[in-house]
């Protein structure tokens, strides 16, 4: 076989090739990787090892064969040390967060193809390269400012995480994100994505591939294709409401949940992968998430009339507005307020979260409130019929809880057009009653 | 021996190997190392930078968007030459002991380009860039097809 004939045979689909390699050379490649694994490894050793993780061979072969068994046990993939020469993920070296750091902007990206992270689809990588902070370099031909000008400083080796990989070192510049910045500083780190990132940073569409990279991962970033993964995916990844990741998937509560910058996903088999986002996750969160009262989330985020937001939960319901806050309600509370049409119902928009009072539990909303407790049920009281037995201690005062529903009073069975209404709620220990023809709301007893 | 692909045409120096596509979008790739190029490679180098010696070079040429030629880091004219003091230990993919690499973004005939150089040897440079000029000197870019 001729040196220009073994270069042709192994052409891609759609390349061109030509050689004026000696023949010597060009079987030197092949002579050189397959020798010296077959004299490091048995015979039967190197097959089944060449079978069954030919990804760890393909990706770092001389690392595999000098520690075997480690290539599918590290957390972190392969290449994860500082002598491997590659740069460290952001989520390392940001606090969990997979985005690029203060100080760093997208400086260019490539896609390892056929990724079991991203569920047998690409998966990109984004350099986050430093920027020139203090300096520039003028004339420099190269798309990078000299090293004393960057934004961060080489170093590697971070305590507390199996991602050793080198941080700011690489003076290395992919190309097709933020091209109107002339000059960037080194690679401070690398951000992952099973999006393309043109959808979301200012970047070209250009491909770059590097297939060897499909496996680098770090303790801090998800560690397999979930659910959740694929709904974060369908909502848009990093470039959703729902930003950035932090850290890795949890166990909790019998399912998972995620975090992000901008909210949440949290997964049950029974109720699948569901996102909570904003001030309704965070009011979700501060109650325990998950593991608290309210459970996991059965849909989607709610966009509610004049800038709300409500998600509905296995136990009950947060929902508000920016300027009333956000607010839980739960259990027979929750279920009694959508019965009544919840946020755009009579009662409006909590303002309280649910309380605990003597007896039972509350909540308070724009129009009125719901008492419930064991013996009485959900109950609401609207209006200033509300505001009248709030001003007589409410559940813990004369009248105790609320027994039913307010009642509209009328003078014979029809009501005369134009004529005044009378509205009543009874509590366990009296009546409230509502004169809309004297405007006063009149306490009386249990009839 | 020539080798011809989307507009670039390169006459191959003794002693070098050379393999061009078409990427998605109608970018070319070209790769020219003084090694076998392994058809499984990364678009800058990785898997063949692996094996290179120390009197090895590397060459890959990667076209970015057309709609990219008029940005900023393309401002640039002209396919470079490296010169040995444009050779560093830190311009890499991937560092790696003893390599030393260069790379440059410039815009020839409204096409917008990286031109990434890695060197089996830092201490071998002035050499290297001999050698690489030796390939460059016979690289036309022309318009794409």
């Amino acid at each position: 076989m001729t040196a220009t004939t073994a270069a042709l045979a192994a052409l891609q689909p759609g390349e061109v090739g030509a050689s004026t390699l000696s023949p010597t050379v060009a079987m030197r490649a092949v002579d050189g990787v397959t020798g010296w694994l077959a004299r490091h490894t048995s015979r039967r050793g190197f097959l089944v090892k060449a079978g069954v993780l030919g990804t760890a061979l393909a990706v770092d072969p001389v690392g595999y064969v000098l520690r075997p068994g480690t290539a599918y046990a590290a957390v972190c993939g392969p290449g994860a040390s500082a002598d491997s020469g590659w740069t460290v993920f952001c989520a390392t070296v940001n606090d969990g967060i997979n985005a690029c750091p203060p100080g760093s902007i997208a400086a260019g990206w490539w896609k390892a193809d056929g990724a079991s992270l991203c569920g047998g689809r690409a998966r990109y990588i984004i350099d986050c390269n430093a920027t020139c902070a203090t300096c520039s370099t003028p004339g420099a031909r190269a798309g990078i400012c000299s090293s004393s000008c960057w934004s961060c400083s080489c170093e590697s080796g971070l305590a507390g995480t199996c991602d050793q990989r080198k941080v700011c070192c690489n003076a290395f510049r992919y190309g097709q994100c933020n091209q109107d910045v002339r000059q960037v500083g080194g690679v401070h780190c690398r951000v992952v994505s099973c999006t393309p990132p043109w959808k979301f940073e200012e970047c070209s569409t250009a491909p770059a591939t590097d297939n060897r990279t499909r496996d680098h991962n770090s303790d801090r970033l998800p560690q397999a294709y979930t659910a959740t993964t694929a709904r974060y995916i369908s909502l848009g990844e990093l470039g959703s409401v729902l930003g950035a990741s932090i850290g890795g998937e949890l166990a909790t509560a019998g399912g998972t949940a995620q975090r992000y910058q901008g909210g949440r996903i949290s997964w049950l088999r029974a109720t699948g992968a569901r996102e909570t986002v904003g001030p309704v996750a965070q009011r979700y969160v501060a109650l325990g998430a998950e593991a608290g009262p309210l459970g996991f989330p059965t849909t989607a985020p709610i966009p509610l009339p004049g800038g709300g937001s409500a998600s509905r939960f296995q136990r009950g319901r947060v929902s508000g507005r920016p300027e009333l806050g956000f607010h839980d309600v739960q259990g027979p509370l929750a279920a009694h307020y959508e019965l009544l049409g919840a946020e755009g119902g009579q009662l409006g928009y909590p303002l309280s979260g649910q309380q605990a009072v003597a007896g039972g539990s509350v909540n308070r909303f724009e129009r009125g409130r719901i008492s419930w407790s064991a013996a009485t049920g959900a109950h609401a009281t609207r209006g200033l019929i509300a505001t009248r037995y709030e001003e007589l201690g409410a559940e813990g005062g004369a009248l105790g809880f609320p027994v039913a529903e307010e009642q509209l009073e009328r003078n014979g069975p029809f009501k005369r057009p134009g004529a005044a209404e009378r509205r009543r709620s009874d509590f366990e220990r009296g009546t409230l009653t509502y004169d809309e023809r004297l405007g006063v709301v009149v306490v009386g007893p249990r009839t | 021996m020539r080798l011809e692909h989307g507009g670039v045409a390169v006459d191959l120096p003794a002693g070098w190997e050379a393999r061009a596509r078409t990427q998605p979008g109608g970018n070319l790739l070209l790769h020219a190392a003084t090694v076998p190029l392994p058809a499984a490679r990364g678009d800058f180098g990785s898997g063949v930078v692996e094996t290179l010696a120390p009197h090895d070079v590397f060459v890959s040429l990667f076209e970015y968007d057309q709609a990219d030629a008029g940005r900023a880091l393309f401002a640039a004219q002209g396919l470079p030459v490296p010169r040995p003091s444009d050779f560093s230990t830190a311009v890499l993919q991937r560092t790696q002991l003893g390599h030393s690499g260069a790379q440059f973004f410039f815009t020839t005939s409204g096409r917008a380009f990286c031109l990434h150089v890695v060197l089996g040897s830092h201490g071998r440079r002035a050499a290297g860039a001999t050698t690489v000029g030796s390939l460059l000197s016979r690289t036309r870019i022309g318009a794409r097809p």
